[in-house]
């Protein structure tokens, strides 16, 4: 059973074909959060919406304008945008529970530790970016998906999504390459 | 630096915890669902196509009138 007609389903109401509709999109919607620079806990809160809005508008959905999963994404774009937006007064602080529980003098494994480092140079780097360039970055990522889904997802033509891929890809670069 | 960006992008995405699915399945139990939009119609373009022939007359008749003041000079 594929998500798009679990999504059909959802729609008249199934909360079984709900479920296994999270269970199948939940990774993808973590991850693309995840490389938008978000905290974990923001984007758990911001998956939750995303999934109960699907829910509540699941009759809204025409499968012949995209796959379920584009739809979806678009949801937690849409929502992760407008908490970038309202967020954009204060400084964003990842919220690293376990590294932040854990006793001072714990050492990490070495292969924790570059993680959270090379997590941290890049969050760094993409709170340099407009949310915009940080939602198309994170939709160049997510698994299976091709530029025309990725236009669907940020509402622009694929030409318009190729070339503010390509500037957004730039611009990380050369913030990277500065710090 | 193409490498560096993907391995950065690798290390960056989250984990849906455990039991994020049947938590927001039960969730949803608590909300209803909203109604289908309309179907689309014929009849909801007919405003709009009104306004655009109105346009296009005026556009007409401000050409007409500058042709023939130019014409009478």
């Amino acid at each position: 059973m594929d998500s798009t007609s679990d999504l059909c389903r959802t729609a008249a109401g199934d909360a079984v074909a709900f479920q296994r509709l999270v269970e199948a999109q939940q990774a993808r919607v973590f991850g693309f959060l995840g490389r938008m620079g978000l905290d974990a806990a923001t984007s758990e809160d911001i998956a939750q919406d995303t999934f109960l809005r699907v829910w509540r508008n699941a009759r809204s959905f025409d499968p012949r304008l995209g796959a379920a999963s584009t739809w979806i994404l678009a949801i937690a774009r849409n929502l992760a945008l407008t908490h970038l937006s309202r967020a954009s007064h204060r400084r964003e602080v990842r919220n690293d529970e376990a590294a932040a529980q854990a006793p001072c003098h714990a050492p990490l494994a070495d292969e924790a530790l570059m993680r959270k480092e090379q997590r941290a140079r890049l969050d760094a780097a993409l709170e340099r970016l407009a949310p915009a360039e940080r939602s198309i970055l994170a939709a160049s990522y997510v698994e299976g998906l091709d530029l025309a889904s990725i236009a669907r997802i940020e509402d622009c033509s694929t030409g318009a999504a190729k070339a503010r891929l390509h500037r957004a890809r730039e611009k990380l670069k050369r913030v990277l390459g500065a710090t | 630096m193409a490498d560096d960006l993907d391995r950065l992008f690798k290390t960056a995405a989250h984990e849906p915890p455990q039991g994020f699915a049947a938590r927001v399945a039960a969730l949803s139990r608590g909300v209803s669902q909203a109604p289908a939009p309309p179907p689309f119609s014929l009849w909801r373009l007919v405003p709009l196509a009104a306004s655009a022939g109105l346009g296009a007359l005026l556009v007409a008749e401000f050409a007409l009138f500058a042709f023939v003041t130019a014409a009478a000079q």
